[in-house]
C-alpha cells in the first residue's frame, strides 16, 4: 500500500480507471474498500441466488411443471439457501460492519487490515468454490443443512457436498477472521471518551454478534470436518452403518445453525436501532434495554438449537426443555420491538425510504418472530414443520426481517459510502415494490403450509387452491425481482449523478456523520469529542455533560490470539464430545485398548509439556533482553514440538500398517480425527515458531516481534493444554 | 398410593430441619437486630427453600425416587438459596464480622474469582461423578455433607457477585458476566454428558426400593421411565441452572449500566 491518500473511485466512475487503480482494490487493506468488496461480492451472490429463488417459484407456479428435473431442482434450491445465508446475508452484514465499524467508533481503520484483507479473499474463495460444482458437474442437492446420510456418501455419490462442506469451511474461516477483527477493533480503536456503555447501538449489536460468531462457527466448522472425514475417508461418523448416528449430525449442525440465525438477525437489529432514532428525532428508547436484551438472545441463541429437531423424537424430556428455552428467547427480543416502538412514539418521523424499510422490518419481523413462537409449541411443530409454514416463516425472518433492515442502512449510510445521495422516488417505488412483492410471495406459504404442502419437493398435485396460490406466490417473487432491478437502477443513477451528499445528509448525530462523504482513506481529520452517546447532538447543542471518561484497551495482539484460541477451543470441544460419543460405540476391530501404546504417547507428551515449559523460559529470557539464550529456548521449543510431531507420525504409520485407518471403525475415525487436528495445529504452531527463530537472528527484533511472540506462545500453551485433554480421555482412558 | 395422598403425606417433620431453620430465622433477627427491611424477605424466602426442600414431598420423591426431582434440589441448593441468603443480608452485621482478622483473611481468600468459581463449580461436578452419587445416596452422613458443602460452595460462588459489601464484587461487566457465563458452560457440559449418557448412571433409581407405594405411579401413571428420569436429570442441570445464571448477566449488565447513570447524576 502506498501511503498517499487516494480519493475512492466511485466518485470518478465515469473517467477510465487506471489499471493500478483497479490493481489497488485487489490489493486493498482499507476496511472502507473490503467493505464495498464485500457489499459488492454479496451483491453478485444475492442475484444468483435470487434467479435461483426465481426457478424454484416457476417450477411451483403450477402443479406438474416440468421446467426443473428433480434433481436439478435439489440443485437448485439447496444453492439458494446456501447460498443466501453464507455469502448474503451473514458477509452483507459483515460487510456493513467492517466499513461503518472504525468510522462509528472514530477509528482510522480496523485493528488488523491484514487480516481483514485475508477473511474477505477467504469467504470469495468459498463462494466461488462452491459455484465451481456447478461446473465440475454437480452441484450440492441435500438443502442447506444437508441432513445425514443424505449427504453421506451412500446416497450423494457425486461430489456436490464435498464442495459444499469445503467452501463452507472456507467461508467459516473468513467469517471467524473478521469476527475477531471487530472485536479487537472495537476494544482498542476506540476514540477517547467512547466508553462501551456509549457504543452506538450497531456497534454493540456487531461486537455481541462477533462473540456469537466465535461461540458458533466452531461448531459448523468441527460438523464440516467429520462430514468431509466421512466422505472422503469412508469413515462413519453419520452413518449408522457401524455405529454412527445421523442425529449426532443434526445436534451438530443445530448447535451453529440456530446462533447461525441471530447472526443473521442481530447486526439488522442494530441498523434498526441506529435508523429509527435518527428518522424519529429522538434518542433510542431505553438503550440498556436494547443493548442487555441483546446479549440475552446471544446467550440464549445458544441453548434452543434442538426445536428444529422436534420430529427426530428426541423425548418428551428434550422437547419440554427445548420448547421452553425457545419460547423465553421471543422476551428479550419482544423488549426490543417495544423500545423501536417507543423511540417513534411521540417523534418527528421523517418517512424516508430508510425509515419506511425500518417500519416494514419492524411489521415483518413480528410477524415472523410470531409464527417462530408457534414452533416452539411441540405440537404445532409436529404438524408444520418441513411444510411451507417453515419456508413462509423463515423467509419473515431472514427476508422481511433482515434484508428489510440492510435495505434500511443501505439507503441510511449509501450517501456516506458514496458522496451522492439516493432518489427517494425510485427508493419509495422499489420500497413498495420489494414490500408487497414479498408479502405476495411468503404471507400465502403460511397457508400452504398449514394445508400440508412440503418443502423441498419438486412439484406437487393439483390440490383445491394450491395452483392459485402458488402462482400469487409466484408472481411476487417477481415484483421482488424487479423491485432489485428499480435498486439497481437507483444506484447506477446516483453514481452517475446523484445530488452531493455533504458529510451529515440525514441530520445524524453518530461519528460517521463527522467526516465527508465518502470518508478520505484515513476517515477523519479530527475526530469530534465524545461525551454521551450522541457526539455530534452535543456538539451542536452543546453536550449536557462535559465529563470524559478514559477508554480502557488490552493489547491487541494478545486480545486477538485469546478469541482465536477460544473459537479453537469450541472446535476441540465438539471433536472431543464426538470422541466421548462414540466411545462406547465401537464393538468390533481397534480400539483404544487394544491399539494404541500410552506407555510410549507419554514419552512424547511429556515433550510437548516440556515445550510449554521452554516456551516460558524463552519469553523470560527475551523480557530480560538476553538474545542468546532467548534463541537457545526457543530453539527447543522448536525441537520438543518436532519430537512429538515424529512420535506422532510414528503412530500413525504403525496404525495404517495394522490397516487401522478412519474408514475401520467409529473408534479409528474419532481417534484420527481428533489427535490428526491436534497435530495439524502443533505443526501450525511449529511453523510460527519457526519463523521468529529465523526473525530473531535477524538484526531487527523489535516490539513487534516481541508482541507476535506473545501471542503465539498462547497459542502454544493452548495447543498443549488441548493435548492434556485428549492424552487423558484417549490414552489415559486405557490404563484405568 | 395416590399422587394427592402422596402430597398429602410424604411431608417429613424432622426435628433437625426445623430446629436449623428457625435457627437460621433468629440468627438473622439477631444480627440484624431486629430491624427488617425488604432485603429480609430474601432471607426468609432462602429459609423457606431449604426448609421446602428438606421437608416436602420433594425431598421423598428425590432420595427415593427420581433423579430428576434430587438434580432440582441440588440446584436449588446451591443456586437459588445461597443467593437468596445472601440478598437477604444486610451489609453492617457482615462489615462487623470482616473487621475481625481471621475472617477477613478468609474472606479474602475464597473470595478471589478463581477460587469461588472452582467452589461452586467443583460441588456441581464432584457430587454428580456417578460413584460419588451412588456412594452419598447409600449413606446418609454422606449425604449430609453433600448438601451442606453444596450449600456452602453456592454460598462461596455467589458472594463475589452478591456479597452485601460492595467492595467485595466483582466489576460487573465484563468480569461478573463472564465469571456467570463461564459456569453456565460447564454444567452444560456436565448436564449434557448426563442427558446423553446411554445407560443408567445412578443404579438406585432403576429400582427404587418402594417406601411410599407410588412407584406404579410414577413409572406408568406419570410415565418416567428411569431412562427418561435420567435425561429430565440432565436437562435441568443445563437449561434451568443456565437460566439462573443468565438471570445473573442481566442483573449485572443491570449494575454496569445504572453505575453509569449514578456517575453521570453526582458530576458537577
Amino acid at each position: 500500500m502506498s501511503g498517499i491518500p487516494t480519493t475512492p473511485p466511485v466518485l470518478e466512475s465515469g473517467a477510465p480507471v487506471e489499471r493500478s487503480a483497479r490493481l489497488d482494490w485487489v490489493s486493498t487493506v482499507d476496511h472502507k474498500r473490503i467493505g464495498i468488496l464485500y457489499l459488492l461480492a454479496t451483491l453478485v451472490f444475492f442475484c444468483i441466488g435470487g434467479i435461483e429463488a426465481l426457478l424454484i417459484r416457476v417450477q411451483l407456479a403450477w402443479p406438474g411443471n416440468t421446467l426443473l428435473s428433480p434433481d436439478m431442482y435439489d440443485q437448485v434450491f439447496t444453492m439458494h439457501g446456501t447460498t443466501m445465508v453464507f455469502l448474503v446475508v451473514v458477509p452483507l452484514l459483515l460487510g456493513l460492519a467492517n466499513y461503518m465499524t472504525p468510522l462509528m467508533i472514530g477509528a482510522s481503520d480496523m485493528a488488523l487490515p491484514r487480516l481483514n484483507a485475508f477473511s474477505f479473499w477467504t469467504f470469495l474463495f468459498g463462494g466461488i468454490l462452491l459455484h465451481f460444482s456447478f461446473i465440475a458437474g454437480h452441484a450440492p442437492d441435500a438443502g442447506w443443512f444437508s441432513y445425514t446420510p443424505l449427504s453421506g456418501k451412500g446416497f450423494s455419490t457425486r461430489n456436490g457436498l464435498d464442495y459444499w462442506a469445503l467452501a463452507l469451511l472456507g467461508i467459516g474461516v473468513g467469517t471467524i477472521g473478521t469476527a475477531i477483527n471487530l472485536i479487537a477493533t472495537i476494544f482498542n480503536l476506540r476514540t477517547e471518551g467512547l466508553t462501551i456503555r456509549r457504543l452506538p447501538l450497531f456497534v454493540w449489536m456487531v461486537l455481541v454478534n462477533s462473540f456469537l460468531i466465535i461461540f458458533a462457527l466452531p461448531a459448523l466448522n468441527a460438523s464440516l470436518v467429520m462430514l468431509l472425514v466421512d466422505r472422503l475417508l469412508n469413515a462413519h461418523f453419520f452413518t449408522q452403518i457401524g455405529g454412527g448416528s445421523p442425529v449426532l449430525w443434526q445436534h451438530y449442525f443445530w448447535a451453529f445453525g440456530h446462533p447461525e440465525v441471530y447472526i443473521m438477525v442481530l447486526p439488522a437489529f442494530g441498523i434498526i436501532s441506529e435508523v429509527i432514532p435518527v428518522f424519529s428525532r429522538k434518542p433510542i428508547f431505553g438503550y440498556p434495554f436494547v443493548a442487555a436484551s441483546t446479549v440475552a438472545i446471544g446467550l440464549l441463541s445458544l441453548g434452543v438449537w434442538a426445536h428444529h429437531m422436534f420430529v427426530v423424537g428426541l423425548g418428551h424430556a428434550w422437547e419440554y426443555a427445548f420448547g421452553a428455552s425457545s419460547l423465553l428467547i421471543a422476551v428479550p427480543t419482544g423488549v426490543k420491538i417495544f423500545n423501536w416502538i417507543a423511540t417513534m412514539w411521540g417523534g418527528a418521523i421523517r418517512l424516508t425510504t430508510s425509515m419506511l424499510f425500518a417500519i416494514a422490518f419492524l411489521f415483518t419481523f413480528t410477524i415472523g418472530g410470531l409464527t417462530g413462537v408457534t414452533f416452539a409449541t411441540v405440537p404445532i411443530d409436529w404438524q408444520v414443520t418441513d411444510t411451507y409454514y417453515v419456508v413462509a416463516h423463515m423467509h419473515y425472518v431472514l427476508f422481511g426481517g433482515t434484508l428489510f433492515a440492510v435495505m434500511a442502512g443501505l439507503y441510511y449510510w449509501f450517501p456516506k459510502m458514496s458522496g451522492r445521495m439516493l432518489s427517494e422516488s425510485m427508493g419509495k417505488l422499489h420500497f413498495w415494490l420489494m414490500f408487497i412483492g414479498f408479502h405476495m410471495t411468503f404471507f400465502i406459504q403460511h397457508i400452504l403450509g398449514l394445508d400440508g404442502m412440503p418443502r423441498r419437493v419438486y412439484t406437487y398435485p393439483a390440490l383445491p387452491g394450491w395452483t392459485a396460490m402458488n402462482m400469487i406466490s409466484t408472481m411476487g417473487a417477481f415484483v421482488i425481482g424487479i423491485s432489485i432491478l428499480v435498486l439497481l437502477a437507483n444506484i447506477a443513477a446516483s453514481l452517475r449523478a446523484g445530488p452531493h451528499a455533504g458529510p451529515n445528509p440525514w441530520n445524524a448525530w453518530t461519528l460517521e456523520w463527522a467526516t465527508s462523504s465518502p470518508p478520505a482513506e484515513h476517515n477523519f481529520e479530527t475526530v469530534p469529542p465524545v461525551h454521551g452517546r450522541r457526539p455530534l447532538w452535543d456538539l451542536a447543542h452543546g453536550s449536557d455533560s462535559a465529563r470524559s471518561e478514559p477508554v480502557s484497551r488490552v493489547d491487541t495482539m494478545k486480545l486477538t490470539i485469546a478469541v482465536f484460541v477460544l473459537s479453537e477451543a469450541v472446535f476441540f470441544a465438539f471433536l472431543i464430545a464426538a470422541y466421548m460419543y462414540y466411545y462406547g460405540a465401537t464393538v468390533t476391530g481397534p480400539t483404544a485398548r487394544n491399539s494404541l501404546d500410552p506407555g510410549r504417547t507419554l514419552i512424547f507428551t511429556i515433550c510437548l509439556l516440556a515445550s510449554s515449559g521452554t516456551m516460558w523460559l524463552a519469553e523470560r529470557r527475551l523480557a530480560r533482553a538476553r538474545h542468546k539464550s532467548f534463541r537457545l529456548w526457543l530453539g527447543a521449543t522448536i525441537l520438543l514440538g518436532a519430537v512429538f510431531i515424529f512420535g506422532q507420525s510414528l503412530e500413525y504409520a504403525e496404525l495404517i500398517a495394522k490397516s487401522v485407518t478412519p474408514a475401520r471403525n467409529l473408534f479409528a475415525a474419532t481417534f484420527f480425527t481428533l489427535t490428526g487436528f491436534h497435530g495439524l495445529h502443533v505443526l501450525c504452531g511449529l511453523i510460527a515458531l519457526a519463523s521468529l527463530l529465523f526473525l530473531a537472528f535477524g538484526r531487527s527484533f523489535g516490539q513487534k516481534q516481541i508482541s507476535g511472540l506473545g501471542a503465539i506462545s498462547i497459542y502454544w500453551h493452548f495447543v498443549d493444554a488441548v493435548w492434556i485433554v485428549i492424552f487423558s480421555l484417549v490414552y489415559l482412558k486405557v490404563w484405568l | 398410593m395416590s399422587g394427592a395422598e402422596f402430597l398429602r403425606l410424604a411431608w417429613d417433620w424432622r426435628p433437625s430441619v426445623i430446629a436449623g431453620c428457625c435457627a437460621l430465622l433468629l440468627g438473622y433477627a439477631g444480627a440484624a437486630r431486629f430491624r427488617f427491611g425488604a432485603r429480609s424477605c430474601f432471607w426468609a424466602a432462602g429459609v423457606l427453600a431449604i426448609f421446602f426442600v428438606l421437608a416436602s414431598p420433594l425431598d421423598a420423591l428425590a432420595d427415593h425416587y427420581l433423579f430428576s426431582v434430587h438434580m432440582a434440589k441440588h440446584i436449588l441448593f446451591v443456586l437459588i438459596v445461597p443467593a437468596l441468603l445472601l440478598m437477604g443480608l444486610p451489609a453492617p452485621p457482615v462489615r462487623r464480622a470482616v473487621r475481625m482478622r481471621a475472617i477477613a483473611r478468609i474472606e479474602r481468600f475464597l473470595s478471589q474469582p478463581v477460587v469461588a468459581w472452582a467452589a461452586g463449580v467443583g460441588a456441581m461436578v464432584v457430587w454428580h461423578i456417578p460413584a460419588v452419587f451412588n456412594r452419598a445416596l447409600a449413606s446418609e452422613p454422606l449425604h449430609i455433607i453433600e448438601h451442606l458443602s453444596l450449600l456452602v460452595c453456592g454460598t462461596i460462588y455467589w458472594w463475589p457477585i452478591l456479597s452485601p459489601l460492595p467492595e467485595a464484587r466483582m466489576k460487573p461487566v465484563p468480569q461478573g458476566a463472564a465469571y456467570l457465563f463461564t459456569a453456565c458452560l460447564a454444567c452444560t457440559a456436565i448436564g449434557i454428558a448426563v442427558t446423553f449418557a446411554p445407560g443408567l448412571l445412578y443404579p438406585a433409581y432403576a429400582h427404587p426400593e418402594d417406601i411410599y407405594g407410588i412407584s406404579t405411579l410414577i413409572r406408568n401413571g406419570w410415565g418416567i421411565s428411569p431412562h427418561m428420569d435420567q435425561q429430565i436429570g440432565g436437562i435441568l442441570m443445563w437449561a434451568p441452572a443456565c437460566l439462573v445464571y443468565l438471570t445473573g448477566i442481566m442483573a449485572m449488565f443491570a449494575r454496569w449500566y445504572s453505575e453509569e447513570v449514578n456517575a453521570a447524576l453526582e458530576a458537577p
